[in-house]
């Protein structure tokens, strides 16, 4: 169980996030909701350990700070906005990394176990045939399904997703989200995620936090945050009006 | 199948034996050329106890063994250390002299020489001590001066910063060099790098930082791969970034401290052969690390041999030899890099 209580986040003398609290189960995949600045980010970092906030984040009733970067990192995994750099390492390279909070070997090589995870993820991302490529000759979809390799070899129980479908096309897009979806499932997983397409967060969460300038609105199940008011004030235009505007081109058509 | 990360033992074999033949290259070569047959007999010698005797034998001893038994390590030192500040700060153009280290670690020794501070037993504690000091206190002004302009860290904002403190470190040598009167000969040595005069001790002190240096960085080596997923990617894999931080800093500054103490700033090693390095082996710090020490080794042997060797008998400071070429090899990485990535 994921515990946030009463977490407030600063940046200067300007509040990010406000008073926001949340209880998550395993299995639960919490869609973060709001306009730009909204904070969804801003959360996702303060469960990363990597801003400060007061409050208290309790992962299986202990407190995140009480964690070493090891153990934390045994139990919550980040998958972010693809980055522009890339490292010249290969496939299999930046897999076998996510075993490092796992690995307790001084020099090179991995474990047996450590192996077959890195495989493993491989495998479940279809990496294989790119296994030993270097990352920069990759396509951006290709590489960031490195990276959930990665996540995914780390064998967490937690997965942070900030924006991870970001330039990404359609086709990668639910692939990896299709992917994360099967993990969350087979392993009774908590997925966090900040999403844009709010298609595609009412496609893949089960529950979701709305913000408004850091402050939280309304928290519950996905379906029912989507038809309420508040998701309106959130985003300041009528929200199931204008997707089914917008959308309305496939339904004229068929 | 396993996953192998390191260097193959082929590549470790083929590697060393490319370092010994260099050796031998570069202790028969010289203003005075020893034959190669000659050359071996001696080392034979060496080897078995005796006390080889003759001209080429006191030109080999006492002259030029301890010189490449210098060079040598002072290239791997410098190599290692570009290899892992580029690895931390995730930027090939990062080195001691583009990071303005190598100019502090310079600064630490002209203060030690001209305030003379020294041991008895060992002259060369006092310089050593203020280059390390120095470089590593370089290392974290320069750093956190990018750091307060530009939190990314980018290229251009640190190698300017690097810039601007080489030149105001280098205004103090030579604010100090005017008031040295008779020291200013030795100082001015340690301005332009060279290797000249290398006695077994400093090989002997060279040696050892190499090997403790070079370990805790190879230790790191996993960690030095994190990092170039980005710093808050290495984090969330587990890494205690502040910790590896300081691990590496430190180690970087024994390294460059130490080799500026024996040899002088002596430029660009560090961007030259990791980056050869990484196009040869790969980017992976497991192999990056241990082949720097073996190419770094081999780089500087030979670039000692042009100093000593290109306008005969004047000795040109190696650092104006690895200076000349590394400045051009850095516009080209430069450039290469804008090329791709567009920062």
């Amino acid at each position: 169980m994921l515990e946030l209580k009463n977490i407030s986040i600063q940046y200067g003398s300007k509040y990010a996030v406000k008073d926001v609290s949340i209880k998550l189960y395993s299995g639960d995949w919490l869609v973060l909701l709001g306009a730009n600045g909204a904070g969804k980010s801003s959360i996702i970092n303060a469960l990363a350990r990597a801003v400060k906030y007061t409050g208290e984040i309790k992962l299986e009733g202990k407190k995140i700070e009480q964690y070493s970067p090891r153990e934390y990192a045994k139990r919550v995994g980040v998958l972010s906005q693809l980055h522009e750099k890339d490292p010249s390492l290969s496939v299999t390279e930046v897999v076998s990394l996510g075993r490092y909070s796992h690995s307790k070997r001084l020099f090179s090589g991995l474990s047996k176990i450590d192996t077959q995870k890195v495989q493993q993820a491989i495998a479940v991302t279809g990496l294989t045939e790119y296994a030993e490529r270097p990352m920069h000759t990759l396509s951006g979809g290709e590489r960031q399904r490195a990276y959930l390799a990665q996540v995914f070899a780390q064998d967490t129980e937690v997965l942070l997703l900030d924006e991870p479908v970001n330039s990404l096309d359609m086709k990668y897009t639910l692939s990896l989200l299709d992917a994360i979806d099967i993990w969350r499932k087979e392993k009774q997983g908590i997925v966090i995620s900040a999403l844009h397409d709010l298609s595609l967060a009412a496609c893949f969460g089960s529950r979701a936090l709305i913000l408004l300038k850091g402050e939280q609105l309304y928290e519950g199940d996905i379906k029912e945050a989507l038809y309420n008011p508040k998701i309106d004030t959130a985003y300041d235009l009528p929200v199931v009006k204008t997707m089914q505007d917008i959308y309305s081109f496939w339904d004229t058509n068929k | 199948m396993d996953i192998k990360e390191g260097l193959s033992l082929k590549k470790h074999i083929i590697l060393i034996i490319a370092v010994l033949i260099s050796l031998f290259i570069c202790i028969s070569l010289g203003s005075v050329s020893i034959p190669i047959k000659e050359t071996i007999n001696i080392i034979w010698g060496l080897l078995l106890g005796k006390e080889p005797y003759g001209m080429y034998a006191d030109i080999l001893i006492h002259v030029r063994l301890p010189r490449v038994l210098s060079v040598m390590p002072v290239g791997a030192a410098l190599s290692l250390a570009g290899a892992a500040m580029q690895g931390i700060i995730r930027n090939p153009l990062a080195d001691g002299s583009t990071l303005g280290t190598s100019s502090g670690a310079a600064l630490g020794a002209v203060i030690a020489l001209s305030l003379g501070v020294w041991l008895p037993s060992f002259p060369v504690a006092g310089t050593v001590v203020f280059a390390i000091v120095f470089s590593f206190i370089s290392l974290i002004i320069v750093l956190s001066l990018s750091y307060a302009v530009d939190k990314l860290l980018s290229n251009n904002t640190i190698i300017l910063m690097g810039v601007i403190f080489s030149m105001f470190t280098s205004s103090f040598i030579s604010l100090i060099m005017a008031f040295s009167g008779e020291r200013l000969r030795s100082i001015t040595f340690w301005t332009m790098g060279s290797l000249a005069g290398s006695n077994f001790n400093n090989v002997l002190l060279l040696l050892i930082t190499l090997i403790i240096a070079g370990s805790a960085l190879m230790l790191n080596a996993r960690e030095l791969n994190a990092f170039s997923l980005g710093e808050d990617e290495a984090m969330h894999i587990g890494v205690d970034v502040k910790k590896t931080k300081l691990i590496i800093l430190v180690s970087v500054s024994f390294l460059i401290g130490v080799s500026v103490s024996v040899g002088g700033s002596i430029g660009f090693v560090g961007l030259i052969v990791p980056h050869t390095c990484r196009l040869l082996f790969g980017g992976n710090h497991f192999k990056l690390l241990p082949s720097c020490v073996y190419v770094g080794a081999i780089f500087l042997l030979f670039m000692d041999l042009i100093a000593r060797t290109l306008v005969s008998p004047v000795e040109l400071p190696i650092g104006v030899v690895t200076s000349f070429i590394g400045a051009i090899s850095f516009v080209i990485i430069y450039y290469r890099r804008r090329k791709h990535a567009g920062t």
